[in-house]
């Protein structure tokens, strides 16, 4: 074995050029391969970083009207659903926040969660230092470690120190360890203070939808008996709270789900993607070898001459092929390691548990299992091939006339064409995302963001408890920010597209639900006046909001055309009226005073009505509650960015503590919200491309190695008066061939498989006619290509030269 | 069948010279050669004396370096690869000592070839091909591929694809080097049978026992005609000089 391996490595070193076009061919294959395998190894199968986060579920409502996905549960029904789940270990809850942190210099808005006492018992993940709240306890804070060490320049006396949050002090209970995040997403909370639950469910919120229910299941009943268990306990709420619970379901979602659920197609779609030029690298690869093989006849057959066994050769000729995969495995470790770095700093922050991807011993250790698997799978078939040489055959072959035969012709055809149909596949794929992802990117999103900036201004309860006082400030900080030169329009929203929305049940004046259950969802936006104009949403009928919209006045609403549609069909919706909620004691009726166009953030995602209500109208009970965040958007006439020191200043001028945030280009936020797919589609259209490029040069190989080896025949042809185009033709027609076998059984594949594209296309058919026509044109056109090269040598071969060539 | 006189090919003073390695090589030196129209006639010398570059010239598969070359009459010796190829196709028909069949191809379509590249009708071609694969004996293999069939079988099948044609004339080079006697003399018979009935033909052989069958043989020796010979003749001189029994025994493995 050890003399197989030395010959082994002494033929590659012999012949460079194989070896390192397959070493190179391999190393990219399996190292792209292996980089992504542990992107969604990371992402995907790793566990979740708590204790046993196989038995963490989230706990969702489901209402008839918002599908299966299910959306946060109210205070009271949090309540009542943890006091008699017996099913669960223990269930908490959450609700995002941001808080402003001052008295260390420039004031620093946080994102926070308020949580439930028992949350971080529940994760199972000690605190690095400190100990946790628990429920009951008030003015304490547990703090990342990135925020310790950035913030509080990683000070080790930080526990027990005091700090202001929103103007309240607050002392740092614990600090977790690095890396922790909860919950994973984007921009996961840097900070944790607690939620009173008790005093959330008995005050103006307990029928609100506002918290998130994380729970542990207990280890003996199954998920069966949980169900059971949760649909026993719906009931129970429907049966007790029929306005506010009419039709709710309880659902349970691993929390693993939750978190990497949306990111799954699109990782294993790239998976997918990556391993498909793996294996058109392989065969590539078992191409050259097949190729090699022919040129090593003699050499096989003397082996055998001098009695070496079939199975003799084939061991030396695997132990070659795994040498050469073996040398690209070690490669190929080098080029993931460089894959994943390069993937986790472009990659955009929507993909979940970014900060976890890591290629650890386990992958790099796959990544050689796979060399070695691909190297047998791939090394063996060639092996038989060479293997079967006669020996006489090859000894004499230079004294028998005619043109040679072709061994391993065949099967080097079937890799080529192989290779041909995934390249196909991948770039039909790549077409039908990019197409999709063009028409999206065309789509009309029913505001003008050019222009505009967007910030955020959160108000702290302990400066702005009242909600006269939170209307006042927005009220005088939208007028001097109208009044900074160069800004043309500015007006707030308390919900904004891309940053947060609010869905509530609303009523349509002649049209009310026969239960409450029925009523239909609307997205309602509190908004200021000049918001309209400063985002750019056209008036369609009626008037927008002024600055008479107020307390004093007639309850107003303005609704979107999707709103006026859906509740005044075949009606003029202004003058008309609407109310929310869907039951008697619900708010008061209000006018609809104009309609306006229709906001398509997310043009592939169900789109809800739209109601607008002004926010001075919003009861002021409502507003510590609902209003305390205003998104501003100015609109304008030069460099939007340029306004934000203006806009800075303008609101310190109110209050000096006072900070801004998220401050963005309301263009940027939807380019934002395109970001995951847009990467995707990137990285996809380079496994697209790298694929068709590989199997251009394995067709290149083939039929360059074809013309070689018929270079003989060439010479016949031109000696019984072929013309260089009837050469040209010959050597296009077997490129062509190829290409057509492979495009058609792309395209046949395609059509299989493109079908699990749909939840990723927008308004386009997973087997778009155009695409495949256009994925089938450009691997028919690289065919072409590929051949014409060896098809012009062929062509300018010597007659003389091609008749005397053994 | 005799001769009539009319040069189909005129050499003047054809030169070859092959430059490799900075040696300057002259594989024809200076050679005047007519052919008649209906002559047999055969090249022979020793090995590396010219023989084969002289009928590569004469087939349009490679150029002179100087002299003058008149195929039917017209200079052939500056003619494009266009020309060349299509005076190959339609004038000349070639049978190779390795026969040169193409292995991917049935006996029926190696004999088609060269009417596909006239750009012939399929109905005419088939006409043609049955016509010269029934001349040479063949026409019960069309449907079988070269490496069904034994040497001299095959040989058979290359002078069908030279014939099918009807070329002005055939070059044959070495057509009998890879046969044994038996093939040997059963190609030459359908050599001189396709003489008789009027076909010029010019042959390359070392072998004076086939050299015999031509009504004029040319020697060459370092590029030049160093004689040339009216049938029988050649062969009393080599019967004479003990050469052809020699030769002959070898052949039969003898020696």
């Amino acid at each position: 074995m050890i003399q197989d391996l030395r010959q082994a490595i002494r033929g590659l070193v012999r012949s460079p050029g194989f070896a390192s076009a397959a070493v190179a061919t391999l190393a990219l294959g399996i190292g792209a391969n292996t980089a992504i395998f542990s992107i969604v190894r990371s992402v995907l199968l790793r566990p979740l970083p708590f204790a046993d986060p196989g038995a963490l579920v989230m706990l969702r409502e489901t209402h008839p009207r918002t599908g299966p996905v299910g959306i946060n549960l109210t205070p009271a029904n949090f309540e009542s659903v943890r006091a008699a789940a017996r099913s669960f270990e223990s269930l908490e809850c959450w609700d995002l926040a941001s808080l402003n942190l001052t008295g260390r210099g420039e004031p620093v808005r946080l994102r926070a969660a308020r949580v439930s006492g028992g949350l971080f018992g529940l994760l199972g993940v000690p605190p690095a230092r400190g100990r946790f709240f628990r429920d009951g306890d008030a003015g304490v804070a547990v703090i990342t470690h990135g925020l310790w060490s950035r913030v509080f320049d990683a000070d080790p006396g930080i526990v027990g120190r005091s700090i202001t949050l929103d103007a309240k002090p607050y002392t740092v209970a614990a600090v977790m360890p690095r890396g922790f995040r909860f919950p994973i997403q984007p921009d996961s909370p840097e900070i944790w203070v607690p939620l009173n639950v008790t005093a959330l469910s008995s005050g103006e919120m307990r029928d609100a939808r506002v918290l998130k229910v994380i729970g542990r299941l207990r280890p003996a009943p199954g998920s069966g008996e949980a169900r059971a268990e949760l649909a026993g306990l719906a009931a129970r709420l429907r049966e007790a709270r029929p306005d506010d619970n009419a039709g709710l379901g309880l659902l349970a979602i691993p929390l693993r789900e939750r978190v990497v659920g949306d990111a799954r197609p699109a990782l294993l779609l790239l998976l997918g993607g990556v391993g498909a030029v793996m294996l058109i690298a392989c065969a590539n690869v078992a191409s050259l070898l097949l190729a090699r093989g022919v040129g090593r006849r003699r050499e096989m057959a003397t082996r055998t001459a001098l009695g070496a066994s079939r199975p003799r050769l084939i061991r030396q000729l695997v132990t070659e092929s795994l040498a050469l995969w073996m040398l690209g495995g070690v490669f190929a470790s080098v080029i993931a390691v460089w894959g994943v770095r390069v993937f986790v700093s472009i990659a955009p922050p929507d993909i979940p548990r970014l900060e976890e991807i890591r290629l650890g011993a386990g992958v790099l250790g796959i990544s050689l299992l796979s060399s070695l698997v691909t190297g047998l799978l791939f090394g063996v078939i060639p092996a038989i091939q060479m293997s079967r040489s006669r020996i006489q055959g090859p000894l004499q072959d230079s004294a028998r006339g005619g043109t040679s035969d072709r061994t391993g012709g065949r099967l080097r055809s079937w890799l080529v064409v192989s290779e041909m149909a995934l390249a196909c596949l991948l770039v039909v794929g790549t077409g039908l995302l990019t197409r999709s992802f063009l028409r999206l990117r065309a789509s009309d999103p029913g505001f003008d963001a050019a222009g505009v900036l967007t910030l955020e201004v959160a108000l702290p309860d302990s400066r702005y408890a009242t909600g006269e006082s939170i209307q006042a400030f927005f009220a005088d900080a939208r007028e001097r920010i109208s009044a900074i030169p160069g800004v043309r329009a500015v007006g707030g929203s308390t919900h904004f597209p891309y940053r947060n929305r609010w869905r509530n049940p609303v009523t349509a004046e002649g049209r009310e639900p026969a239960s409450a259950a029925q009523a239909p969802l609307a997205t309602i936006s509190p908004v200021t006046p000049g918001y309209f104009e400063a985002m750019g949403i056209p008036l369609r009928g009626g008037r927008l909001f002024t600055s008479r919209d107020d307390a004093g006045t007639l309850p107003a609403a303005l609704l979107d055309e999707t709103a006026a549609r859906q509740f005044f069909p075949g009606q003029n919706a202004v003058g008309k009226r609407v109310r929310l909620g869907s039951g008697g004691s619900d708010p008061a009726w209000m006018t609809v005073v104009g309609v306006v166009g229709t906001i398509r953030e997310n043009p592939e995602a169900r789109s809800f009505p739209e109601i607008y209500l002004p926010f001075r109208q919003l009861a002021p009970r409502l507003v510590p509650v609902l209003g305390r965040t205003m998104f501003f958007a100015v609109r304008s006439g030069g460099d939007p960015l340029g306004l934000t020191g203006s806009i800075r200043g303008t609101i310190r001028s109110i209050d000096p503590q006072q900070p801004i945030a998220a401050v963005a280009l309301l263009e940027d936020l939807r380019a934002d919200s395109r970001a995951e797919r847009r990467f995707s589609i990137s990285l996809i259209s380079v496994f697209g491309l790298s694929a068709i490029l590989l199997a251009a040069i394995g067709l290149y190989g083939l039929v360059s190695y074809s013309v070689a080896q018929r270079t003989r025949e060439i010479g016949i042809r031109s000696a019984l008066g072929a013309l260089r185009a009837d050469i040209v033709r010959l050597v296009l027609r077997q490129g062509l061939l190829l290409g057509l076998a492979g495009a058609a059984a792309g395209i046949l594949a395609s059509y299989l498989v493109t079908r699990f594209l749909s939840r990723l296309l927008f308004e386009i058919s997973p087997t778009d006619p155009i695409t495949f026509a256009g994925g089938s044109g450009i691997v028919l056109s690289i065919a072409l290509l590929a051949t014409y090269l060896p098809a012009r040598r062929a062509a300018r071969l010597d007659p003389m030269s091609a008749l005397r060539h053994e | 069948m005799s001769a009539n006189g009319t040069p189909v090919i005129r050499l003047e003073g054809v030169t070859k010279v092959f430059f490799t390695d900075e040696v300057e090589t002259h594989a024809l030196a200076g050679v005047h050669l007519d052919i008649r129209n209906g002559e047999f006639v055969s090249i022979a010398g020793p090995s590396g004396c010219g023989k084969s570059t002289l009928l590569s010239i004469l087939g349009l598969l490679d150029s002179p370096s100087g002299g003058s070359y008149i195929l039917n009459g017209k200079p052939a010796q500056n003619l494009n690869l266009a020309e060349r190829a299509r005076i190959r196709n339609r004038e000349i028909g070639f049978i190779f000592q390795s026969f040169n069949l193409i292995g991917d191809l049935s006996v029926f379509e190696n004999v088609e070839l060269p009417l596909t590249y006239r750009g012939m009708g399929a109905a005419e071609r088939k006409k043609r091909v049955q016509e010269a694969l029934e001349r040479v004996g063949m026409a019960h293999r069309m449907r079988h591929f070269p490496s069904q069939l034994s040497g001299g079988q095959q040989q058979r099948v290359a002078v069908a694809r030279a014939i099918v044609g009807q070329p002005l004339i055939l070059l044959a080079d070495e057509p009998t080097g890879n046969l044994d006697s038996v093939n040997g003399e059963a190609v030459m018979s359908l050599l001189q049978e396709l003489h008789r009935n009027g076909a010029t033909i010019c042959m390359v052989t070392h072998d004076p026992r086939f050299a015999r069958h031509a009504d004029r043989t040319i020697r060459l020796f370092d590029g030049h005609v160093v004689e040339e010979e009216e049938a029988g003749r050649a062969e009393r001189d080599l019967v004479e000089s003990g050469f052809v029994a020699e030769h002959g025994d070898r052949q039969r493995g003898t020696v």
